[in-house]
């Protein structure tokens, strides 16, 4: 099942919520959303499974080439809120949960009780909600989520209240529904775990598309130049190196390390022997930020940028 | 996996039966079966454990006077009265003894003067039997003739004629089934009052909606919920029904008659209980729509509005008693009351066909109409998280807007 969302804004009285984003979601393939608290992942979500529909912009849904439209058979949602009933047992909820979906509840007994086993929950099956912990709480979610075996799975924060060993459950039954050529999105602010999970990944902040692709795509995006940390005097690195023509800038870490940004990736290699004759350099490697590093970096400038631009304009 | 379409009305069946079951609790239901029960007995053998457990009071009495030859006063059943001698009268004024409640002297002027230690509600009784008693006294000594004496002690004979004096018992009975059927009435509407609102408000607490809203529409889980919460309403109200009818079989069988009293036909029940069944959707409908509105109903004001719908069963009572009445006609033709007030006419009265008629009508369309508005304001209502929607958004969701 394939999704496409085109230039899709909404918009909440003075806020824009989601501001023009456009994305292309493969059959079998792991889109992430991912941003802070307010970015607008919800409000993407929440148009995605139709619960509010787009002031602009469409989103399409295809099935083997076929523009269709979707049913709660196609699809399942993970709500960013625990939407299951706290004074009810773990069975009873799965099970209406199931026979709103029009399922038998003889033919799905099996189901159930194999993900239960592997969410180590079949001992509590018969407890009422509200005596279990928030990740257990999680797992039952995503039990009544999964349970109809949908095309398309729209998670929101499905990492929230795990802990790490069952946040590697989670990415593990994720992979495999990849595997079984399902479309996944996600929302989550756990980028450590979506590195490791998602093919493509959309990184939004106020509503607006940060950078979008896959993780090389992303750090290409948002880190376009390559920057080095360097073991060296750094006090005589600065003033010997300041005036190269291939760095752009040169950044005291410590006594002993300095950060170099170059102009491009072109004669990076031929350059350290010269460098080296200007000033002894015991160390170099190309740094390499996580989603996260870049991600806040690209944020911190963006407010900063706003800031600016605002004090400018006053 | 095999998967089938449930379709509308499984889906509907799914939803009303979870509702049902939500607040369905065996160990609960016997509970208030029982404590009911108890409430019942109770209040049936009430005369009797209040003679039981009633105390006894003692007092004294004395005649200024002396007591007159013919006369004695009959003290109520509770009092014990002895006769008190001079001297102690004298001495009890200034202080009543410990084993003494009450001391009363009776003046030469046929007046009473009565001590208590404290005011008590027994003294009541004992403040009418001196003014009766001391009355009629008063009556004997007058210098009249035996014909006279026995013209003012005899009241006057009043002679009341009912036109259909040979149904009177009938209608008596059925004044009182048609006040009964308001008590069941309201019953089953303080049911969904309560049973609604928790249904809803923790829903929206507990952020259950988001994912089942994937799945049904609003106006779908609305009409679930409307349906679940009626059954409870209609299981309530079957259960008070049938405890006021045992009670009434045994007050008739006590009292010698036959059967319960009443006087229904099969028609006439029948049509009562398609218009007590629609009232109860109408009202659990407008409950659900209001509730939908309400985000804590700890820290509403709304809560409050919400006992609106109890209005037209209140304003029944007072109506029940006059069934012909113009304000009880428009009452049961108005759909927002005529499911109290229709079925209470039809115990009560010949009602035209015309006038029921149209007022079932009214009823069933007002009931759609307001399914559609409960499905409006609560896909409305789901929008707003911590917060309420206000008085416009309400009247545009109402209207259609």
């Amino acid at each position: 099942m394939r999704l496409s969302v085109n230039n899709v804004t909404k918009r909440y009285r003075t806020v824009t919520a989601v501001d023009a984003i456009s994305l292309d979601i493969q059959p079998g393939k792991i889109q992430a959303l991912l941003g802070p608290n307010g970015a607008g992942k919800s409000s993407l979500v929440r148009m995605l499974v139709g619960l509010t529909q787009p002031d602009e912009g469409e989103i399409l849904v295809e099935n083997n080439g076929e523009s269709i439209e979707l049913t709660y058979h196609d699809f399942a949602y993970l709500p960013e809120d625990r939407g299951l009933y706290q004074d009810r047992t773990i069975l009873d909820n799965l099970n209406y949960i199931a026979s709103l979906r029009g399922l038998k509840l003889s033919d799905i007994r099996s189901d159930i009780d194999n993900w239960l086993e592997r969410f180590e929950l079949t001992d509590r099956k018969d407890e009422p909600l509200r005596q279990m912990s928030k990740g257990n709480q999680q797992k039952v979610q995503l039990i009544a989520t999964l349970l109809h075996d949908p095309q398309l799975v729209i998670l929101d924060e499905p990492f929230s209240g795990l802990d790490p060993v069952n946040q590697e459950h989670v990415l593990t039954v994720l992979n495999e529904l990849r595997e079984r050529g399902k479309t996944v999105v996600l929302s989550a602010h756990q980028m450590e775990l979506v590195e490791r999970l998602a093919d493509t990944m959309l990184l939004m902040n106020k509503g607006r598309a940060v950078a979008q692709g896959s993780l090389q795509e992303i750090r290409n995006t948002l880190l376009p130049k390559p920057v080095y940390r360097v073991t060296t005097n750094a006090q005589l690195a600065l003033d010997s190196w300041q005036g190269v023509e291939q760095i752009e800038s040169i950044r005291k870490v410590s006594e002993e390390q300095v950060e170099i940004t170059f102009r491009t990736d072109a004669g990076i290699d031929e350059l350290w022997p010269q460098l080296a004759q200007q000033v002894s350099i015991k160390a170099f490697a190309p740094i390499q930020p996580g989603l996260h590093d870049l991600y806040l970096d690209t944020i911190r400038r963006q407010a900063s940028d706003e800031r600016s631009s605002e004090e400018a304009q006053s | 996996m095999k998967q089938t379409n449930p379709g509308y009305f499984k889906q509907l069946k799914a939803i009303s039966w979870w509702e049902f079951k939500r607040f369905f609790k065996w160990k609960q239901e016997l509970l208030s079966i029982v404590i009911l029960v108890g409430i019942f007995a109770v209040s049936t053998g009430w005369g009797a454990i209040a003679q039981l457990l009633s105390d006894e009071y003692h007092g004294a009495i004395f005649y200024e006077q002396g007591q007159p030859q013919t006369w004695e006063f009959e003290a109520p059943k509770d009092l014990n009265l002895r006769s008190a001698g001079t001297m102690e009268v004298e001495k009890w004024k200034a202080q009543l003894p410990e084993d003494l409640d009450t001391l009363i002297v009776i003046t030469p002027e046929l007046t009473a003067k009565v001590w208590v230690k404290k005011s008590q509600t027994w003294q009541q009784e004992l403040r009418s039997e001196l003014q009766d008693q001391l009355q009629d006294l008063r009556i004997q000594q007058l210098p009249l003739a035996p014909e006279e004496k026995a013209v003012i002690d005899e009241k006057p004979e009043i002679a009341f004629s009912i036109e259909e004096s040979e149904e009177a018992s009938i209608d008596d009975a059925n004044d009182g089934s048609a006040s009964m059927l308001l008590v069941i009435i309201m019953v089953g509407v303080f049911t969904g009052f309560g049973l609604m609102m928790m249904s809803i408000t923790a829903e929206k607490q507990q952020r259950v909606t988001e994912q089942l809203l994937t799945i049904v529409t609003p106006t779908q889980w609305m009409d679930g919920k409307i349906i679940g919460i009626t059954l409870h309403s209609l299981k309530s109200m079957l259960f008070i029904g049938l405890m006021i009818l045992g009670v009434s079989l045994v007050v008739a069988a006590l009292s010698d008659k036959s059967g319960s009293g009443l006087d229904w036909g099969i028609g006439t029940g029948l049509l009562s209980l398609i218009f007590v069944l629609l009232g109860t959707v109408l009202i659990n409908a407008l409950l659900a729509g209001f509730s939908a509105t309400i985000d804590d109903p700890n820290h509403s004001s709304r809560s409050t509005v919400m006992l609106v719908p109890m209005l037209p069963i209140f304003l029944s009572f007072s109506v029940v008693s006059e069934p012909d009445s113009t304000l009880a006609t428009v009452m049961s033709i108005l759909p927002i009351s005529s499911f109290a007030m229709m079925p209470a006419r039809l115990l009560q009265t010949d009602v035209a066909v015309w006038e029921w008629l149209l007022s079932l009508v009214l009823l069933a369309a007002f009931v759609y109409w307001m399914r559609n508005v409960a499905g409006r304001l609560f896909a409305m209502g789901i929008q707003y998280y911590g917060k309420e929607p206000g008085w416009k958004e309400i009247w545009r969701a109402v209207s259609g807007k």
